[in-house]
C-alpha cells in the first residue's frame, strides 16, 4: 500500500483530490497546513507528500524547508500544489527541493504519472 | 604793482610760472651777488680806515722819535740828530701830505689835520732855533759860547799867574775866581735857580778885589777886561741856555713840548675821529647791508607771495575744480582764464577733461542704465526661474507621489489580482475536479446523459479558469511584473507540444493542422512556456474561426548578422478582418465585433498578451488579414531572447 499525505488548506480540493488518489487505491493521509503537514510526516512516514504552497499557520516553502531539513523526512519526495503559475514560482521549488511540480487545475492523470514516477525512482534509486 | 602799467602787470601775471620763477631766482642771485659784494667792500673800506688810524698812529710815533731826536741833539749834541731829525721830519710831513689825501678820499675832516701841519711847522721852526742856540752854545769847551767862556778863563788864568805869587792878593782873587766859575758850571748843567745873580755877586766882589788889589793898573785893566769878556760871554750862556730852556718846561723846550703836546691831542683827536669815522663809516655800512638784506628779503617775500598767489591760488582753484569734477560734479563752469602759462593751459586742459567727464558721465549713466535693466532681468529672470525650478520641484514631487501613488495602486491591483484569481481558481479546481471525477462515475456508471452534462460542466470551468489565467497575466503584464525564464530548448520540441496540445481544438472545427518547418530550425534560448503560450493563442485562434480548412503552422530561421531570428507564422482560412479590425486586433478584450463574440466566444485576451509576450522575449508580432480568405499572424523572436529589456509599455 501507498501512502500518500496531502498537505491543503482548502476543504473541497482536500476532499476532492484525496477522494480521486483512494480510488486509485492510494490510502490518504490529511493535513490543513504546513505545521500539521510536518508532524504527520513524522509520524507516518508517508510515501509521497503532496504539498500546497498557499496555507495559513505554515506555507508551503517553510514545510518543505523543515522536511528537508530532518533526516528521517528528507528521503520523502514532495510534489508541490501550486495555483500560481509564475515562473519564480516554479524556480523557487526546484531550488529548495520539491521534487515535483503541479499547477492548479491539476491534470489528474498526469499527477498520478508523476507520483508513480518518483516512487518508483525511490524504491529503485 | 598798483602803480605799474597794466600791460605790465598783466604781462607778469600771465609770464609762464618757469618765467617766474626764473625772476625770482634772479632776484636770489641778485642778493647773494649784491650783499657780500657790499659786505666785501665794507670791509676793504673800514680796512683802509684802519690804515688812516694806523698812519695817524705812526705819525704819533714819530713825532716821539722826532722829540727823541731833539733831546738827543740837545744832549748828545751830535749833527747825526739833526740829519735824523730832518729825515724824520721830511718822513713826518710826507706822511701827513698822505693822510691829507687818504683824508680826502675817505672824506674825513681835514682842518684838524692842517693844525697838526701847521704845528709841525711851528715845531720844525723852534727846532731850528734851538739847534741854533745848542751850535751857539756848544757841547764842549772846544766850541760855541763854551769855548770863549773857557778862553777867557785862560786870558784870566795867564794875568793872574802874571801876578806875584807871594801875597794874599792872587791866591784871593783866584779863589773868587773859582766862586765865580761855580754858577757858570751850573749853568752848563742847566740847573735851576738864580746862578747869573750869584754869578753877578760873585762878579762884584771879584772885580772889587781886582780894583782893590792890583796894583798895576795894566794888570788891573787887563785883568778886568777879561773877567768882564768872561761875564759877557757866560751871560750870553745864560742868556742862550734859559732860552733853549733848562728844563722840557720852560723856554723853547717848553714851546716845543706844548707843541708836541698839542700836536699829540690832535693826533689823537684824529685818531678819535678816524675811529669814529671808521664806527659811522661802519655803522652806514652795515645799515646799508640790512636795509639792502632787508630789501632784498622784502623784495623775495613779496615776490614769493606773489608767485605763491599766482600760482598756489589758481592750483587751488584748479584743485577744487578737480575735486568736484572727481566727485562727479559737472554741473558748475570752469573760469575762461586768459593766460598765457601754465595756469591758463591747466585750466583749458580741465574744460576739455570736464568735456571728456561729461561724455564719460552720460556714457557711465547710459551704461550703468543698461546694466541695472540688465540686472533687473537678470534678477527677474533668476526669480522666474528659480520660481519655475521651484514648481517644477513641487512637480517632481507631486509626480514622485503621483507615481509611488500609482504604483502602490498598481501594487495593490496586482496584489488583489493575484489574490482574486487565487481565490477564484481555487473554488473552480474544485469544480473542475469534481466535474472530472462525476464524468468518470457517470462513465463507469454508463450513464451518458450525466457524462454530457459533467462535460459541459467541465469545459465551462475551464473556459473561466482561462479568463482568470488571461486576466491575471494581463494584469502582470500591465503592472511589469512578467518574469522571464530563459532557457535552451529545441524548436522541434515545442512545435511538437503545441501540436499535441492543440489537437482537440484543430479537430473542433474539422480542420487540419499542418506543420511546415525548415531544416535550419535548431534551437533557441528562450522562454518556452510563453513560447508555447504564443503559439497555442494564434492556434487556437485560427481554429476558432475556421471551420473545414487548414492551419497552417510554420517555422523557420534568418540568419543575421546581429543575431538570428526564429520566425513562426500561423495560418488559418477564416473570416478574416478588414482594415478597421487590423487595427485594434491586438488591443485587450477586442474581438471583430461583439456578434463574433457571441459566436466565437473567447476572451479577447489572448492576442494582447501574445503581442507583450513576443515584445518581452524581445521580438515582434505581425498580422496580415484578408476578408473571407484568412489570417497570418507571424511572431519574430530573436534566437537569443534579451534578459528582461522589456519593461512593458507605460
Amino acid at each position: 500500500m501507498t501512502t500518500l499525505l496531502l498537505v491543503e488548506d482548502n476543504e473541497l480540493n482536500r476532499n476532492m483530490l484525496s477522494r480521486r488518489l483512494e480510488r486509485m487505491t492510494y490510502t490518504v493521509l490529511l493535513a490543513v497546513n504546513g505545521e500539521e503537514g510536518v508532524d504527520q510526516a513524522h509520524k507516518h512516514q508517508p510515501d509521497l507528500i503532496l504539498m500546497d504552497i498557499n496555507m495559513p499557520v505554515m506555507d508551503g516553502w517553510e514545510a518543505l524547508t523543515l522536511l528537508k531539513e530532518h533526516a528521517d523526512t528528507k528521503e520523502i519526495p514532495i510534489i508541490a500544489l501550486t495555483a500560481h503559475t509564475a515562473t519564480s514560482d516554479r524556480d523557487k521549488a526546484d531550488k529548495i527541493g520539491f521534487n515535483a511540480f503541479a499547477a492548479k487545475p491539476i491534470d489528474f492523470k498526469a499527477l498520478v504519472e508523476t507520483i508513480e514516477g518518483l516512487i518508483y525512482e525511490r524504491h529503485n534509486p | 604793482m598798483s602803480d605799474l602799467p597794466t600791460g605790465l602787470t598783466f604781462r607778469l601775471r600771465t609770464l609762464p610760472i618757469r618765467s617766474k620763477l626764473a625772476l625770482v631766482t634772479l632776484l636770489v642771485m641778485l642778493a647773494l651777488i649784491a650783499l657780500p659784494s657790499l659786505s666785501l667792500y665794507r670791509d676793504a673800506s673800514i680796512r683802509d680806515m684802519n690804515q688812516t688810524r694806523f698812519a695817524i698812529l705812526s705819525l704819533d710815533r714819530m713825532l716821539l722819535d722826532l722829540q727823541k731826536n731833539q733831546n738827543d741833539f740837545i744832549n748828545l749834541f751830535e749833527t747825526k740828530y739833526l740829519d735824523e731829525f730832518s729825515s724824520t721830519f721830511e718822513t713826518f710831513v710826507e706822511s701827513t701830505e698822505n693822510l691829507k689825501e687818504q683824508f680826502w678820499d675817505l672824506e674825513l675832516p681835514i682842518n684838524t689835520l692842517e693844525q697838526l701841519v701847521v704845528l709841525t711847522s711851528d715845531y720844525q721852526y723852534l727846532f731850528e732855533v734851538i739847534a741854533e742856540q745848542k751850535i751857539l752854545i756848544g757841547q764842549n769847551s772846544s766850541n760855541g759860547i763854551r769855548h770863549k767862556i773857557n778862553l777867557d778863563l785862560q786870558d784870566i788864568e795867564k794875568i793872574l799867574s802874571q801876578m806875584p805869587k807871594a801875597g794874599l792878593m792872587r791866591q784871593s782873587l783866584q779863589t773868587e775866581l773859582i766862586n765865580l766859575q761855580l754858577p757858570v758850571q751850573r749853568i752848563k748843567a742847566r740847573q735851576q735857580g738864580p746862578q747869573m745873580e750869584t754869578f753877578d755877586q760873585h762878579f762884584a766882589t771879584l772885580a772889587q778885589l781886582a780894583k782893590d788889589r792890583i796894583a798895576d793898573t795894566t794888570l788891573r785893566e787887563a785883568f778886568l777886561s777879561a773877567i768882564s769878556r768872561y761875564r759877557q760871554n757866560v751871560r750870553d750862556l745864560n742868556t742862550a741856555t734859559k732860552k733853549v730852556g733848562l728844563t722840557y718846561d720852560d723856554g723853547i723846550n717848553g714851546e716845543i713840548s706844548v707843541i708836541v703836546n698839542a700836536a699829540h691831542l690832535i693826533l689823537d683827536r684824529l685818531n678819535t675821529e678816524v675811529n669814529a669815522a671808521i664806527d659811522r663809516r661802519e655803522g652806514r655800512m652795515n645799515t646799508l647791508l640790512s636795509v639792502m638784506a632787508a630789501f632784498f628779503l622784502f623784495a623775495f617775500v613779496l615776490a614769493v607771495i606773489m608767485l605763491s598767489r599766482s600760482i598756489s591760488n589758481p592750483i587751488r582753484d584748479v584743485t577744487s575744480i578737480m575735486t568736484r569734477l572727481a566727485d562727479g560734479d559737472l554741473t558748475f563752469d570752469i573760469p575762461d582764464q586768459p593766460r598765457r602759462d601754465e595756469i591758463g593751459d591747466m585750466f583749458r586742459a580741465l574744460r576739455v577733461f570736464k568735456m571728456g567727464a561729461i561724455i564719460r558721465q552720460r556714457t557711465q549713466i547710459a551704461l550703468r542704465t543698461a546694466h541695472d535693466e540688465l540686472e533687473n532681468r537678470v534678477d527677474e529672470r533668476t526669480r522666474e526661474l528659480s520660481e519655475e525650478v521651484h514648481e517644477r520641484r513641487l512637480t517632481e514631487k507631486q509626480l514622485l507621489h503621483a507615481r509611488e501613488d500609482a504604483e502602490s495602486a498598481n501594487h495593490a491591483k496586482s496584489q488583489f489580482l493575484a489574490n482574486m484569481s487565487h481565490e477564484l481558481r481555487t473554488p473552480l479546481n474544485a469544480i473542475i475536479g469534481y466535474a472530472e471525477m462525476l464524468q468518470e462515475d457517470a462513465q463507469d456508471l454508463g450513464n451518458e446523459v450525466f457524462v454530457d452534462d459533467l462535460e459541459k460542466i467541465h469545459t465551462a470551468g475551464r473556459h473561466l479558469l482561462g479568463i482568470i489565467s488571461g486576466i491575471l497575466d494581463l494584469s502582470k503584464i500591465e503592472a511589469g511584473h512578467i518574469d522571464i525564464y530563459v532557457e535552451k530548448f529545441a524548436v522541434q520540441d515545442v512545435i511538437d507540444t503545441v501540436a499535441d496540445t492543440a489537437q482537440p481544438l484543430i479537430t473542433k472545427n474539422n480542420n487540419t493542422l499542418i506543420i511546415d518547418i525548415h531544416d535550419n530550425i535548431g534551437s533557441m534560448d528562450s522562454d518556452i512556456t510563453r513560447l508555447r503560450q504564443i503559439l497555442l493563442n494564434f492556434i487556437s485562434n485560427a481554429a476558432k474561426f475556421t471551420e473545414n480548412g487548414s492551419i497552417t503552422l510554420a517555422a523557420w530561421r534568418e540568419e543575421k548578422d546581429t543575431g538570428d531570428t526564429v520566425v513562426f507564422s500561423v495560418a488559418d482560412e477564416g473570416i478574416g478582418m478588414n482594415e478597421e479590425q487590423l487595427q485594434s486586433v491586438f488591443n485587450p478584450f477586442t474581438q471583430a465585433d461583439v456578434s463574433t463574440t457571441r459566436k466565437y466566444g473567447g476572451t479577447g485576451l489572448g492576442l494582447t498578451i501574445n503581442r507583450e509576450f513576443a515584445r518581452h522575449l524581445g521580438g515582434e508580432i505581425k498580422v496580415e488579414s484578408i476578408v473571407d480568405q484568412g489570417t497570418t499572424f507571424t511572431v519574430f523572436l530573436p534566437a537569443k531572447a534579451p534578459l528582461q529589456s522589456y519593461t512593458g509599455e507605460a
